[in-house]
């Protein structure tokens, strides 16, 4: 068989790393006699004086100070604001709490854990509040999840044009963590639910009390009442001192700084669900309340925004996540599509939650278009661009999940393609 | 679609076991909500007008409020500004691109206009306006998409009456979904 794509084939590349094995063993009795030619060893100042004392709460270290959120500012009309995620330094399925993604419609409240309540009302045999210290006291469960803005990647869905972004602006609104708190069921539970119950208006205590229809069917199966982040307490933007977490469901359900919920019988049709989080359909009809994020994956390494500084070997590295389950299989092509290469999936493979692939890669120096793809444990895969769009109408920008396409140029230059 | 089918079935299971599980094994520390504190707490309006509060407002009354406190924002004829992120209030129907809805005719249920503003409107001194002025700029709102002539009002009775265009095309993915099994 003729090889058709870069990317190294098992045997292929024990070879080609047997070949690297040789150059540089070639290449170590010249480095070895460079040391031994100078006298006396020198040291750097780390190793010559002792480092200054650790502090209570660390820090990254200061020549990682560009690994940061883009921040999408507030204006002096709108109080809506959008901190995207640099997945292109993210390795791994976690995301640093401080580096997590953030959209909020009214900025991010300043909560006293010691006055906040939760009440739980409506259609139930008793009105229920809990304080957070009477939360902290109940069974904690939670997992490591995803959580994906509806409003992810909307620029591919938005433009007739592919946009020349970098990955953290065009797919930064997407993050992964621990999520650890109260399972919602057992406050239900607690509370006694009406049999006629079927929809909770959950309600959040931010200045624009934003508020979303949640079924009943969710919250009484994984969804909690988040009170820690990656082993701490949520900080101030995800909610603090608590959010409601609905693992694989559009982000704006998951109701930060949450306040109310509110047992009814029908959704509410509030404003981010009547207009903002609905989509267009390609016949001109609106679809809303499209809770699960489909079946997604992006390469994150080499991505829009990066160079190739040479041809050679690259390890290709990517996140794939879909709000129905598990990810089964990511494949990669590097020739627009028309070959695809299965992709090691690297660490644990967990239900709704970011999972890491990567694939040994050798780019010859011509142009090339690459890509990732992902299917799901229900056989859900991800769709082309030209699919994708076909369902939604123009300027349609919610839910994008289709593949996405780096084009790398002779130089190395790499940019958003359709 | 299959897959999604099994997957509500899983979901129907977990819902299933939920409600056969007992609340023995927490605390159980919620404290009964007083009476006097649960009046106050619900601003959620539903199509049908639950949780409208009692009064009205016209569209004369709506114009004054619009132009003192939405329109510096909103613009004159609720024409918005996408570039700021100022939503569309009004338009004349469907628009050619899915990013330029209005208000007017994207929004199912008036009564969420209603909602929205009393909570989020203006978005710097949110939930300052009176019951009074809710309902006379919501049936301005109404009035710049031609739903309510210029002596129109609406009220919390007629609130939910008002048939918004995006009842005709607006769809529940959720319960297209719920309804396959
Ligand atoms: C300072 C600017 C400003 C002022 C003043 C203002 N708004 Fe808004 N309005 C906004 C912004 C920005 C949004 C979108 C908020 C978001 O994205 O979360 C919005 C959203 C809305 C929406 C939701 C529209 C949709 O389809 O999503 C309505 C309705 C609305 N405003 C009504 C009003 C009314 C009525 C007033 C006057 C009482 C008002 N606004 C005053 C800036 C303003």
């Amino acid at each position: 068989m003729t090889k058709t794509t870069g990317f190294v084939g098992r045997r292929d590349f024990l070879r080609a790393g047997a070949t690297f094995l040789t150059a540089s063993s070639a290449a170590l009795p010249a480095a070895l006699a460079a040391t031994r030619a100078s006298a006396a060893p020198e040291f750097p100042d780390n190793m010559l004086y002792p480092g200054v004392e650790d502090e209570a709460y660390g820090r990254p270290s200061p020549h990682e100070a560009e690994v940061a959120r883009k921040i999408f500012p507030q204006n002096e009309k709108s109080t809506l604001t959008a901190s995207f995620t640099p997945l292109h330094n993210q390795k791994g399925i976690i995301t640093p709490s401080g580096l997590h993604f953030g959209a909020h419609h009214s900025g991010v409240p300043d909560i006293d854990p010691e006055t906040h309540e939760l009440f739980i009302h409506g259609m139930t045999d008793r009105p229920l509040k809990f304080t957070t210290r009477d939360l902290m006291r109940y069974p904690l469960s939670g997992g490591i999840n995803f959580l994906e803005c509806g409003g992810n990647s909307a620029p591919q869905g938005y433009y007739p044009e592919a946009q020349p972004m970098p990955l953290q602006y065009l797919h930064g609104l997407v993050s992964g963590s621990e999520w650890i708190g109260v399972p919602v069921k057992l406050l239900l539970q607690e509370a006694g639910l009406n049999p006629k119950a079927k929809w909770v208006i959950a309600e959040g205590a931010d200045a624009g009390s934003l508020a979303r229809s949640i079924p009943l069917q969710k919250l009484m199966d994984d969804a909690i009442i988040a009170l820690y982040q990656n082993g701490e307490r949520l900080r101030p933007a995800q909610g603090y001192p608590m959010r409601l977490f609905l693992p694989g469901w559009e982000g704006n359900t998951s109701i930060k700084w949450l306040r109310r919920l509110e047992v009814t019988d029908r959704p509410a049709y509030t404003r981010e669900e009547s207009r903002h989080y609905s989509e267009t359909l390609a016949d001109g009809s609106i679809e809303g309340f499209s809770m699960y994020m489909g079946v997604k994956s992006v390469i994150t390494h080499p991505s829009a925004g990066q160079v190739l500084p040479e041809k050679g070997y690259y390890q290709v590295n990517g996140l794939a996540w879909s709000g129905f389950g598990k990810i089964s299989r990511i494949e990669v092509s590097d020739d627009g599509g028309k070959n695809w290469i299965p992709a090691d999936i690297e660490g644990p493979v967990l239900s709704k939650s970011l999972t890491r692939f990567t694939l040994p890669w050798r780019w010859d120096g011509n142009p090339v278009r690459l890509q990732s793809r992902a299917f799901d444990e229900w056989d859900n895969v991800q769709p082309t661009h030209e699919t994708w769009k076909s369902r939604y109408f123009e300027g349609s920008r919610n839910h994008y999940n289709a593949i996405q396409t780096w084009f790398i140029d002779a130089q190395g230059a790499i940019s958003n393609v359709f | 679609m299959s897959s999604k089918k099994q997957m509500l079935h899983l979901i129907a299971l977990g819902l299933l076991a939920a409600s056969g599980a007992t609340a023995e094994d927490t605390p159980a520390l919620g404290q009964t909500i007083p009476t006097e504190e649960l009046a106050g707490l619900s601003t959620t309006v539903y199509p049908d007008g639950e949780g409208l509060p009692p009064g009205g407002g016209t569209v004369r009354q709506g114009k004054v409020v619009y132009e003192d406190q939405c329109s510096v924002c909103h613009g004159e004829n609720g024409e918005g500004d996408m570039s700021m992120y100022i939503p569309i209030l009004a338009g004349n129907g469907k628009p050619d691109h899915g990013f330029h809805w209005s208000t007017g005719y994207s929004w199912p249920y008036a009564t969420s206009i209603f909602e929205y503003v009393r909570t989020a409107m203006p978005p710097f001194n949110p939930k300052e306006l009176s019951t009074a002025e809710i309902y006379a700029v919501t049936a301005y709102i109404l009035h710049m998409n031609g739903f309510l002539p210029e002596d129109g009002e609406v009220s919390q009775s007629t609130l939910p009456k008002v048939k918004m265009p995006a009842q005709d095309y607006f769809s529940s993915k959720w319960e297209k979904e719920e309804s396959q099994h």
